[in-house]
């Protein structure tokens, strides 16, 4: 006997239908699974033939053929195991099916018949539901993620058996929609808070303007100086997550199976801050079905890189696409995968090697040459993606203790989220922030008054700016116009701007 | 024998001698001490040179025993060694021709050897001196006022800073500055002196290079850019043997050469242990002004100057204390720092010198911090800051916002969050103002984000 169930296979966040067959017959005793298989479905098999004897069925001494179709698909990862078991009892009449429409399953089976939580669940019930798959079986663990997506039955399952129910009876109780807007206002608030850092008046006014125009910004200083704490701070000033974004966060972060268990969605925005030995997939994504890499982990988040030249320039170069397009496409043979990474990259370093060069306690023991071989790491291409760069000064403990709690980090978000609103009314929604306006569009759209023209003037001939320089001044003053809500960019703002380019003659 | 014949005989001595000064220490103070004077040392025979430092040669002047010392340490100690042994043992030979090999040999009775250094105690009997047109400069020399900057290889920002601001003033009044051309504040000065002369008339040379090593190694070899210039507008002088190779017992050396040149001593940074006060130790014994550069209290690179400043050396804030003290005028125009050589008083007293001097004009610019909008080339240069009355929003007064930040630029450097908190204005106020005093060529910024005012 022959049944079918359907399911789902992933390849970088895109869906691909895989029908699940399976056959019975009277021969000599054997279960194997063909339909390009990897490793972990093959041993499915064992974990299938388990969980059914487990849950009380009968695995008959036939000959059990599984296919997954269509055949030349790879097939991953654990998530088979459920549709495997189903078919199989559908097709030895252990289990019946009622209820209108298609089922889909998805999930791992335990030994016992417990059905464990797999990765990835939210690109699939997407898929699922562009192809109009009415209802999914899908892990109890992951049914809040799955509710996630309006128009599909998600009906979670804790064990096989009740999975045999749930298809047999067609009316199981499908798992209600999470309430976002709730989740989004709750996990909103993180054990960071602006208000922590003490001082730093300077670089909490860039940190300001970076999250207000999406600028990626390089913050030069000292080790001790607090780089990582204030960049950890930057993801709670920027505008709180929208529904759509926490989504497509979200999307990300369970393909690549981050997405702790019972938790819908990610409601902050991410910041990543991986190692600087990290390699090219590791940062960028790959693999042989490439998965996501911190680029993509901190879509529409942050990706912050510590000690910025001890990356691997290999790494630094693969970073220049994402940053240009705010996405990553892996390409392979076959295919090719795209991730999203639109992301705000803050890029720290120390201003030599030692650490110490122009700080005012400590002597800087670097000789010339290898502060030369240190700043040459870092390629033009790159820096011209990056509009902010300030300098961290080591801030003494007593000052530490002199120094108040700073304004919350809601109430610089308030201001922040009101310059994106005129960002977009500006912009319109095809770029999203001033950082991402290309260079023609600077023209058009940044308006200088005739000072503010004679200053960036100046400025090009004065302290050598290049053309491009002055393009990203210009973004960069547009964003401060935007936070004060004025209605061009006067002298103020371009000042201001400068004082924040990232090209600085070096002593 | 004649008189040519003995002063050809005494400059032969000297020679032998700087050969085998070149490899052991404390050979020219102890001929010295034994006859008296290295004047009178030149006269002694050979024998009774040889038998005076052949002791020497025995002792090994309480250095660690070869055996003790590993690898290479181990074989240029042995090295020396011979070649102390061979140069002892060598004949008295003329002088060299000179010019030799584009360098010149000054033995000590030449006309040409530097006077100030005559007078020491343990003079070197032979300078080696390179440098285009090394026999005018010299001569020149002698002539010229000569102040040593030295100090620290590992200076902060601060220290390579004073080192720039006082070896260009003291050569743009017409010091030439000496120093030993190592890292940090050595070739900050010597550069800046280099530089502040570039175009000046006169035959002194604007920065001397004394080394620790023969003229034909250039150490440390990052400083190459230094030595080309020395050699081209300056002069390098050595009292070490060509091929010399620099090793830790010969700096101190070179340090007594480095006084003995000079008038003066300025220190800028070191630690308790640094060589430069070494070279301010030496200049004491020598009878020379000794300066210290103050720094931070409690910073190990003020050690060295704050003590000698607790032994009574000379504050120096700027290259005008120490013309004032050797009674040398300002011959330059100009400078931003100028604290005034008698009394200058509170802050707000000197900020105002320093506008009149930015004017160009000698004339007091009135009473008060008020007084900065009106007077100076800074006040001008704003003028085309400022925002038009048509500017919508109108914001706050750019300009008047950069003449206060200017002020506190004025009273000292610092980071735009320090400058905030002085001037008593908003961080992003600052950073624009700072911004437009920097495209106005008013204001400067160095690593670390710390901010002066520009010359």
């Amino acid at each position: 006997m022959l049944a079918r169930i359907t399911s789902e296979t992933l390849f970088g966040l895109q869906g691909h239908a895989v029908e699940v067959e399976a056959d019975v017959v009277a021969a000599a005793p054997a279960f194997s699974i063909v339909g390009l298989p990897d490793a972990a479905v093959q041993e499915s098999r064992e974990r299938v033939r388990a969980a059914i004897v487990n849950s009380g069925f009968e695995f008959p001494s036939r000959r059990i053929t599984v296919n997954l179709a269509p055949a030349d698909l790879r097939k991953e990862g654990p998530g088979f195991d459920l549709p495997i078991a189903l078919a199989f009892l559908l097709a030895t009449g252990q289990a019946r099916r009622n209820g209108g429409g298609e089922v889909a399953a998805l999930g791992e089976l335990g030994l016992d018949g417990a059905v464990r939580p797999v990765s990835g669940v939210l690109a699939v019930v997407e898929s699922l539901r562009r192809r109009g798959v009415g209802r999914v079986l899908v892990p109890t663990a992951n049914a809040a993620e799955a509710a996630l997506v309006q128009g599909v039955g998600v009906i979670p399952v804790e064990r096989l058996r009740d999975a045999v129910g749930a298809l047999g009876s067609g009316a199981a109780a499908a798992a209600a929609r999470p309430d976002v807007g709730a989740l989004l206002h709750d996990g909103s608030a993180g054990d960071a808070d602006f208000a922590d850092v003490a001082g730093q008046a300077v670089v909490k006014r860039a940190l300001e303007i970076a999250a207000a125009g999406g600028h990626n910004l390089l913050m030069v200083g000292p080790p001790g100086s607090g780089k990582t704490m204030l960049a950890r701070r930057l993801p709670t000033i920027m505008p709180a997550l929208t529904v759509d974004e926490a989504i497509a966060v979200t999307r990300v972060h369970s393909v690549a199976g981050l997405l702790p268990a019972r938790v819908p969605l990610v409601t902050r925005r991410p910041f990543r801050a991986p190692h600087h030995s990290i390699s090219v997939p590791g940062l960028v994504g790959g693999g042989s079905s490439p998965r996501p890499g911190e680029v993509s982990l901190a879509h529409l988040g942050v990706l912050f890189l510590d000690e910025f030249p001890e990356f691997r320039v290999s790494a630094l170069e693969a970073l220049r696409q994402p940053l240009e397009d705010g996405e990553v496409t892996i390409s392979r043979a076959l295919t090719s995968v795209t991730y999203p990474a639109r992301i705000t990259l803050v890029a720290a370093m120390n201003p030599c090697p030692c650490g110490f060069r122009g700080d005012r306690e400590r002597q800087c023991t670097c000789p010339g040459y290898r502060l030369q071989q240190y700043r040459s790491r870092l390629s033009g291409p790159l820096l011209d993606r990056i509009d902010l760069r300030l300098e961290v000064a080591r801030v003494p403990p007593r000052e530490h203790r002199l120094a108040g709690r700073g304004e919350s980090s809601a109430a610089v978000r308030a201001r922040v989220e009101e310059a994106r609103r005129r960002q977009r009314a500006r912009l319109g929604g095809a770029i999203g922030a001033n950082a991402h306006m290309t260079a023609p569009q600077v023209r058009r759209l940044c308006k200088l008054d005739a000072a503010a023209t004679s200053l960036l003037d100046r400025a090009y001939d004065r302290l050598r700016l290049s053309a491009r320089a002055c393009d990203r001044v210009a973004k960069v003053a547009q964003t401060i116009a935007d936070l004060e809500g004025a209605a061009g960019i006067t002298v103020s703002h371009v000042a201001e701007a400068l004082s924040y380019r990232v090209e600085r003659g070096q002593g | 024998m004649g008189r040519g014949s003995d002063r050809q005989r005494r400059a032969a001595t000297a020679v032998w001698l700087a050969r085998v000064a070149s490899n052991r220490p404390g050979v020219v103070q102890r001929a010295a001490k034994r006859f008296g004077s290295l004047d009178a040392a030149l006269d002694a025979s050979l024998p009774a040179l040889r038998a005076c430092l052949a002791a020497k040669a025995a002792t090994a002047s309480g250095r660690a025993p070869a055996a003790e010392r590993r690898g290479r340490a181990a074989l240029e100690a042995a090295q020396e060694s011979s070649r102390f042994v061979s140069a002892l043992a060598a004949a008295l030979e003329p002088p060299a021709e000179r010019p030799h090999d584009g360098w010149l040999l000054v033995t000590y009775d030449d006309e040409l050897y530097p006077p100030r250094l005559r007078t020491t105690f343990d003079p070197p009997p032979a300078l080696f001196v390179a440098g285009q047109g090394a026999a005018q400069r010299l001569g020149a020399l002698a002539e010229a006022p000569a102040v040593a900057v030295v100090g620290t290889r590992a200076p902060s920002a601060y220290g390579r800073e004073m080192a720039r601001l006082i070896g260009g003033d003291l050569a743009r009044a017409g010091v030439v500055v000496v120093s030993g051309v190592a890292l940090g504040i050595d070739v900050c000065a010597q550069l800046a002196a280099l530089e502040a002369a570039a175009d000046r008339a006169s035959d002194a040379p604007p920065s001397v290079g004394v080394l620790g090593c023969g003229l034909d190694i250039e150490h440390p070899r990052s400083n190459a850019a230094a030595f080309r210039a020395l050699r081209e507008h300056g002069l390098l002088v050595t009292e070490f043997w060509p091929g010399t190779p620099p090793s830790v017992w010969r700096f101190p050396a070179r340090n007594r050469v480095i006084a003995g040149l000079s008038q003066a001593v300025v220190v800028v940074e070191g630690s308790r242990r640094s060589g430069s006060r070494i070279t301010a130790e030496l200049a004491v014994e020598a009878s020379r002004e000794v300066f210290a550069v103050p720094g931070e209290a409690g910073r190990r690179l003020s050690e060295a100057p704050h003590h000698l400043l607790r032994q009574g050396a000379h504050l120096c804030e700027a290259a005008d204390d120490v013309l004032a003290v050797l009674g040398l005028e300002r011959t330059y125009g100009g400078s931003v720092r100028a604290p005034g050589t008698e009394g200058a008083g509170p802050a707000v007293e000197a900020r105002d010198h320093t506008d009149a001097a930015g004017a160009g004009g000698g004339s007091s610019a009135g009473e008060g911090a008020p007084s900065v909008g009106g007077a100076g080339a800074g006040a001008q240069a704003l003028g085309g800051v400022e925002a038009p009355e048509s500017a919508g929003g109108a914001g706050p007064d750019l300009a008047a916002d950069a003449r206060a930040v200017l002020r506190a630029l004025h009273d000292a450097p610092g980071t735009a969050e320090d400058l905030a908190g002085r001037a008593g204005l908003e961080a992003r106020v600052v950073t624009a103002a700072l911004s437009a005093l920097e495209v106005e060529g008013l204001a400067e910024c160095a690593p670390g984000g710390v901010y002066r005012a520009a010359r």
